[in-house]
């Protein structure tokens, strides 16, 4: 049975009717039309579908939907600020960290989560905070540059 | 992949969330859902009614009483890793919750969870790939054959949780709530030692607290993990060591290690020799080779057990080494 439930996506509220066996990633991607957040293995190995939930890194496919009332989940789309991009999706845009694409949602909601609590971290630091997201283009080599120059910024 | 349809509760209290599973047959308790979901998507298990226990109140804390450090089963693997109390008294916690899986999954992961995680097969966890209802019903799934290991007697699933050799070489106990109300047992009681059976809990138990001693005075412990990549891997053998070092004499040892048996196993021989010992090089390789005596590991990660036991010895070393210069740094 549908239950309504009161969402907070990067400071909205939505009104959802949703199905106990809905993930968070299945309401965000279908119901909200929030397609930034990937789904890929949709099995907690990957990375992809890596949303903050109350400033926390989690994975969106792990979630029910009807256990996410009451807190605020932020999404790639909530990022940018007043048509102006957010530091890290600039930085990826310019040193290159992008092939394909689709981890990039991911990697950056990560990144971001592991910067607001460590904003002066070393590379292997880095290396370890993105290993939960796999990418199989880039060799993450300029992922780990572009994350860090950020945080000279 | 999509979940099946199941029927969904929030018991508000430890009470109600019993009453729910005793009177629903095939239900599961959900927190994290991290060991859960994976499963119930590929349809290993089916499960028709989730009882989600995250809005229960009063099992989400980190209490510090004067004998004890409490922790409640619904706290994160991830506050465990940000708790500056848990970080000052026992670091050797904070080192194994942070080796499990990966920071997203450590945010939604319990405690309470992790120590009850079920115990893993490589024929049972990938069961959905292999056509279930051509094969004759292994162990696990309430028949007995075993797919793993030709005529296998039992199951030869692995329990590999990190964060329990830790809390065991603690002496952790447990607060287990269930129909007839609450008892404190020690945290190894839990274990059965069955792969397909893994827990002694019954089917409506569930941990409500995990209660730490405090340490011993000049006591020192670690975890150390061997597994395939830095990051994500279970463990192909963990262990916690926890040792009482006054000057150069070793007065108390703890060792345990996880994913080498259906539940996490003592090393009661390496431990004995180390017990009134002096430290020195020869002590730390008689230990190991205790350890490595002792152990008789399941081959159930895709490696040999001869491989695993030789890796034992290793990482028994390892522990051993590390647990020394703590006490030598004065790091608790």
């Amino acid at each position: 049975m549908k239950k309504i439930i009161e969402l907070n996506v990067n400071g909205e509220k939505h009104e959802v009717a949703v199905a106990p066996n809905q993930t968070l990633l299945e309401v965000l991607r279908e119901d909200l039309h929030l397609t930034g957040t990937k789904e890929s293995c949709d099995l907690g190995s990957c990375g992809s579908c890596t949303v903050l939930m109350d400033g926390n890194a989690v994975l969106a496919c792990m979630i029910l939907a009807v256990d996410v009332k009451g807190k605020e989940i932020l999404t790639i789309e909530g990022l940018a600020q007043n048509n102006e991009l957010h530091p890290l999706q600039k930085s990826f845009h310019e040193k290159g960290a992008v092939q394909c694409g689709y981890c990039t949602s991911g990697m950056i909601m990560t990144a971001k989560a592991f910067l607001d609590k460590q904003p002066n971290p070393t590379k292997n630091e880095v290396k370890e905070a993105i290993s939960g997201n796999l990418c199989r283009c880039t060799g993450y080599a300029k992922i780990v540059e572009a994350i860090l120059s950020v945080k000279q910024a | 992949m999509r979940l099946p349809h199941f029927e969904y509760f929030e018991p508000e209290t430890l009470k109600s969330a019993v009453n729910l599973i005793l009177k629903n047959k095939e239900s599961k308790f959900l927190a994290g859902g991290t060991d859960l979901m994976p499963k119930f998507k590929k349809g290993v298990i089916r499960p028709e009614v989730l009882i989600n226990i995250k809005e229960i109140t009063g099992i989400n804390s980190i209490k510090e009483e004067k004998n004890y450090l409490k922790i409640g089963a619904l706290v994160t693997l991830g506050e465990i890793e940000d708790s500056p109390l848990i970080n000052q008294v026992f670091p050797s916690i904070v080192e194994a919750a942070h080796s499990v899986a990966t920071q997203q999954l450590r945010n939604t992961a319990t405690l309470g969870g992790n120590l009850c995680q079920d115990t893993r097969c490589l024929y049972f966890d990938n069961s959905y790939l292999f056509g279930q209802s051509i094969w004759e019903k292994c162990f696990k799934r309430g028949g007995n054959v075993c797919h793993l290991v030709k005529k296998g007697k039992k199951c030869l699933a692995v329990y590999s949780g990190d964060v329990a050799p830790v809390l065991l070489a603690l002496n952790a106990k447990v607060q287990v709530v269930g129909s007839s109300g609450k008892r404190l047992i020690s945290l190894s009681e839990i274990y059965s030692g069955k792969g397909d059976n893994a827990f002694t809990l019954l089917p409506e138990e569930l941990i409500a607290e995990i209660h730490v001693p405090k340490p011993k005075p000049s006591s020192y412990g670690t975890y150390v993990k061997f597994r395939e990549r830095g990051s994500i891997d279970f463990p192909i053998v963990g262990i916690a060591a926890y040792l009482t070092i006054n000057k150069d004499t070793i007065k108390d040892a703890n060792i345990w290690l996880t994913s080498v048996g259906s539940a996490p196993v003592e090393a009661v021989e390496a431990e004995s020799v180390l017990k009134g010992a002096n430290i020195s090089t020869d002590l730390i390789e008689k230990s190991a080779n205790q350890a490595y005596q002792q152990i008789a590991p399941v081959p159930n990660h895709g490696y040999s057990a001869w491989y695993i036991k030789e890796m034992v010895k290793v990482f028994v070393k390892r522990a051993l080494i590390k647990v020394m210069e703590n006490a030598r740094g004065g790091q608790s």
